[in-house]
């Protein structure tokens, strides 16, 4: 019973990853970068929902649309201002990186100059009851966590198969080159792109808040290498992986917390990434791009 | 047509006699006192950032990978060399130079266990997993009895004293210039040719017969051995250090004077490291916008010159000097024609 | 026995099997052709040869050892060198530079005679600047020796690839679309070249090429390759003549 209570709380985290390793993924998919700073992008739906909710004391059900609508936005400019002008003249990977650097050391900073650096206290977002399945107890953040995960996921893959930008996101992520010429208009799907993954990573940061209620300026950073690991694990540039990758690694943070040592978990999750990069580097969904010679 | 142009030899002679000028005029102004020792701190300081900015030019800008945990290997330099010097016995004349070997060798051991996973992977997970590694080097040093935690080492002596401020300025300054010239003189040996070709094109590098995991694992190496030297000169020059001090924002400065120098120019890597390093000390009041101020740096550099400011050109005095007698010299022709004059 | 010699050699990506049971083989001093239509599979020919990509199935044999397993640099030093159907010149480094590094696995001066400018470094350096000088010569480009790879036109960038692949001393040299891009002068003077290279030194040379004047003039042999199976061998003449090939090109 205690095992299972783990696994599922490990699934509640994973929840979490997996929500964020989707931005990750989604982008990898479509320009070949790791979004250093999607990991940032976390830490400012937290504080949009602090902002919101503490210093306007504005309601729940205004202050998570309110964060999401901050985060795509805050995804667009980022793309649009650094990584755009360096994408359009196919700069150097190395250059792409060093901007994505600097983004994520300039949001960090910045907010860290806006708010100081000392840890911010959160009200709660959803009511924190224990949820009772059957013989199981479960807090209700985890409960809520892989319910809006699974959701959204769904809601992703739909976008993806079913909607014409969808189709479009999968075009320019096979051949952006022969998508122009198909007419689709590639610059507005990436800029669609880092939309919908901010978006979701703003939903993650709401989950995360609530299952942790205190934000701070570097909150992105664990939280983004973890997401990211995810994604690597999954498979970059797969939707299904990223989901796959987040819930696995939860699971694995959980029961090293419960069953090993606190703190090893972090040691734990590195050396998931380190196996996962020796063993097989395009994860366990993904697709080997090999490069045209 | 000669291999060597003799103009380019005269200038390399020029180059080393300015050098060498400069180091004595230096020493003569410290001895003398005419320098402060408030000031000679920073001019070591700027040595210690110069040997930084140059080892990891060898990784980041000639071959071209990105590296972000570089000052984890500060770190271990620094702590090996202190270890040694407070626990040998000897006297710090001797134990010092054997503690900046050490620190080096240490540093380079390093080295090639992060480097022989590390290097197989592509640029961007090389990227990640570089950071973890400094992240991690650092969260070990605060939590070994050996270095003692996050309290770490202090007592560690400078062979500079207020009487005689010389030596560490000795130390630092000649250990710059040869590292300087040394990474000089192997981008342009057939291996600096070889690592250069990686950057370039590594699957047309390898199908010429460049074992490119030799080269990359020899310049990440010879990268981490720099630095865990220029680490031992920083560790007995403050006399403590902790872990904090070779974080993540450290390791970020070495590369922005790495991208803002130019990426591949050794020289633009001396001045952005001379430059920033003094700009950083005179603006000791607005440190808390330093790291906002570096990473505008950053995404502006790659937004407007990814290369950085030098590029992979080399500036060097008497090509200046030459350039600019000729453009003189050109001038005459017109006015013994007889212009409007 | 054959210089090179494929036997049933195949690659599947991703579930399609683009080359399938190729037998291939080239003697020394031979200059054959690999032709066939757009996407036939050639370059991944190449790519095989040269270990960039493994194969799924088949070997590959090099003076009668296989070279399956081994690394690209490997196999390079084993005689194998290539020009690229993109251009992959070291667009930062000096035409001169391109060719030494080509060089650099004969060299032998090692890493702390470089750095402190031991003899052996102005020995060997004064020796290959020569050579890659002499190179350069066979396509009247020393004066270019010291310019930016990047700045050549289009076509003598091509002759440097080739003079690059050439400078690792190979036993086999695969030219990837050599004429791609050329005029019918600069064509015909590469049949020229390329049979004076080979006499020369004593390589020799497998070429994909698309241009069937160059193909028919300077290739002993042909392979004709469609959709990853090999449609048809022989002397140009035979195939020039063959309705398979004919088919193939023209689509049926």
């Amino acid at each position: 019973m205690e095992f299972i209570t783990q696994v599922i709380n490990g699934l509640g985290l994973g929840s979490i990853y997996a929500l964020v390793a989707l931005g990750y993924s989604m982008v990898y998919g479509i320009v070949q970068l790791i979004n250093f700073a999607h990991g940032d992008i976390i830490m400012v739906g937290g504080y949009s929902v602090y902002l919101v909710m503490v210093m306007y004391g504005l309601p729940v059900w205004i202050a998570i649309p309110s964060s999401i609508i901050v985060c795509a936005l805050a995804g667009m400019i980022i793309e649009r201002v650094a990584y755009h002008r360096l994408l359009i003249h196919n700069a150097a990977r190395i250059s792409l990186l060093i901007t994505a650097l600097g983004v994520s050391i300039f949001l960090q900073n910045l907010f860290m100059l806006i708010f100081g650096s000392d840890p911010k206290s959160m009200p709660t977002i959803f009511p924190a009851d224990l949820i009772k399945l059957g013989s199981l107890e479960l807090a209700s953040s985890t409960v809520i966590n892989i319910v809006v995960s699974v959701l959204m996921m769904m809601g992703l893959q739909l976008l993806v198969d079913k909607s014409k930008i969808g189709k479009a996101m999968q075009a320019t992520s096979e051949d952006a080159g022969a998508a122009k010429l198909m007419g689709i208009n590639t610059n507005k799907v990436v800029l669609i792109t880092f939309a919908i993954g901010s978006a979701l990573a703003a939903v993650g940061a709401v989950l995360y808040s609530n299952t942790y209620p205190q934000i701070k300026p570097d909150m992105g950073n664990l939280l983004g290498i973890k997401a990211f690991i995810a994604a690597v694990l999954g498979g970059i540039g797969s939707i299904p992986g990223a989901m796959l990758g987040g819930y696995i690694l939860g699971v694995a943070e959980s029961l090293t917390k419960a069953y090993i040592s606190t703190t090893l978990t972090d040691a734990v999750v590195f050396g998931i990434l380190i196996l996962m990069l020796l063993v097989k580097p395009s994860g366990l969904m993904g697709k080997n791009r090999k490069e045209k010679v | 047509m000669g291999f060597l142009k003799k103009k380019t030899g005269i200038y390399y002679m020029v180059n080393f006699m300015l050098g060498t000028l400069l180091f004595f005029v230096l020493l003569i102004s410290i001895n003398t006192k005419t320098i402060s020792w408030s000031d000679t701190g920073i001019i070591i300081l700027i040595c210690i950032n110069v040997t930084l900015a140059a080892s990891l030019n060898l990784v980041t800008g000639i071959l071209g990978q990105l590296v972000l945990g570089h000052a984890g290997f500060m770190l271990v330099g620094a702590y090996a060399a202190s270890l040694f010097t407070l626990h040998s016995g000897l006297p710090l004349a001797i134990a010092f130079p054997i503690g900046l070997l050490l620190s080096g060798i240490v540093a380079a051991m390093f080295g090639v266990v992060i480097g022989l996973p590390a290097l197989r992977l592509r640029g961007d997970y090389l990227a990640i997993i570089t950071l973890g590694f400094g992240e991690i080097i650092r969260v070990v040093a605060n939590n070994l009895k050996i270095t003692n935690g996050a309290m770490g080492l202090s007592g560690m002596e400078s062979l500079s004293s207020r009487r005689n401020p010389s030596p560490m300025f000795i130390y630092a300054y000649v250990i710059a210039i040869v590292v300087v010239i040394l990474m000089f003189t192997f981008g342009r040996s057939r291996h600096g040719r070889a690592v250069i070709s990686i950057r370039e094109d590594e699957i047309a590098s390898e199908s010429m017969g460049i074992n490119t995991t030799y080269y990359k694992l020899f310049a990440f190496v010879f990268a981490a051995f720099i630095a865990g030297v220029a680490g031992g000169i920083y560790a007995h020059h403050y006399g403590m250090i902790d872990p904090s001090k070779f974080d993540f924002n450290r390791s970020v400065e070495i590369l922005i004077m790495v991208v803002l120098g130019g990426m591949g120019s050794i020289t633009g890597s001396v001045i952005s490291a001379t430059v920033l390093t003094l700009l950083s000390e005179r603006l000791r009041d607005f440190s808390e916008y330093r790291m906002i101020l570096y990473a505008t740096i950053l995404i502006l550099v790659m937004l407007f010159k990814p290369s950085g400011l030098l590029g992979r050109y080399e500036i060097s005095i008497p090509k200046l000097a030459g350039k600019l007698y000729r453009r003189i010299a050109n001038r005459k022709p017109h006015s013994e024609t007889g212009g409007a004059e | 026995m054959h210089l090179l010699e494929t036997k049933d050699l195949g690659i599947v990506f991703g579930g399609l099997q683009a080359l399938n049971d190729l037998h291939l083989a080239v003697d020394a001093k031979e200059i054959v052709g690999l032709i066939g239509p757009n996407g036939a599979g050639k370059t991944t020919v190449f790519n095989l040869l040269t270990g960039v990509y493994a194969p799924s199935g088949g070997a590959i044999r090099l003076e009668g050892q296989s070279i399956l397993g081994k690394k690209p640099f490997q196999i390079n030093r084993t005689g194998v060198a290539r020009t690229f159907q993109n251009i992959r010149l070291f667009k930062h480094m000096t035409v001169a530079d391109n060719i030494k590094l080509a060089m650099n696995q004969n060299m032998k001066y090692n890493v702390v005679s470089g750095m402190l400018r031991l003899p052996s470094y102005w020995k060997e350096e004064r020796a290959i600047d020569r050579k890659a000088r002499e190179l350069l010569a066979i396509f009247d480009m020393e004066d270019l020796a010291d310019q930016m790879s990047a700045n050549l036109p289009y076509g003598q960038q091509r002759k440097l690839e080739i003079l690059r692949a050439l400078a690792s001393k190979p036993k086999l040299l695969l030219l990837d679309e050599p004429a791609a891009g050329m005029n019918p002068t600069e064509t015909h003077d590469l049949m020229e070249v390329i049979r004076s290279i080979r006499d020369r030194f004593n390589v020799a040379i497998l070429l994909i090429e698309h241009d069937m004047s160059l193909v028919m003039n300077v290739c002993e042999r042909l392979y004709v390759l469609d959709y990853g199976n090999l449609i048809a061998e022989g002397t140009p003449e035979e195939i020039r003549n063959n309705d398979k090939v004919i088919a193939a090109y023209l689509g049926s």
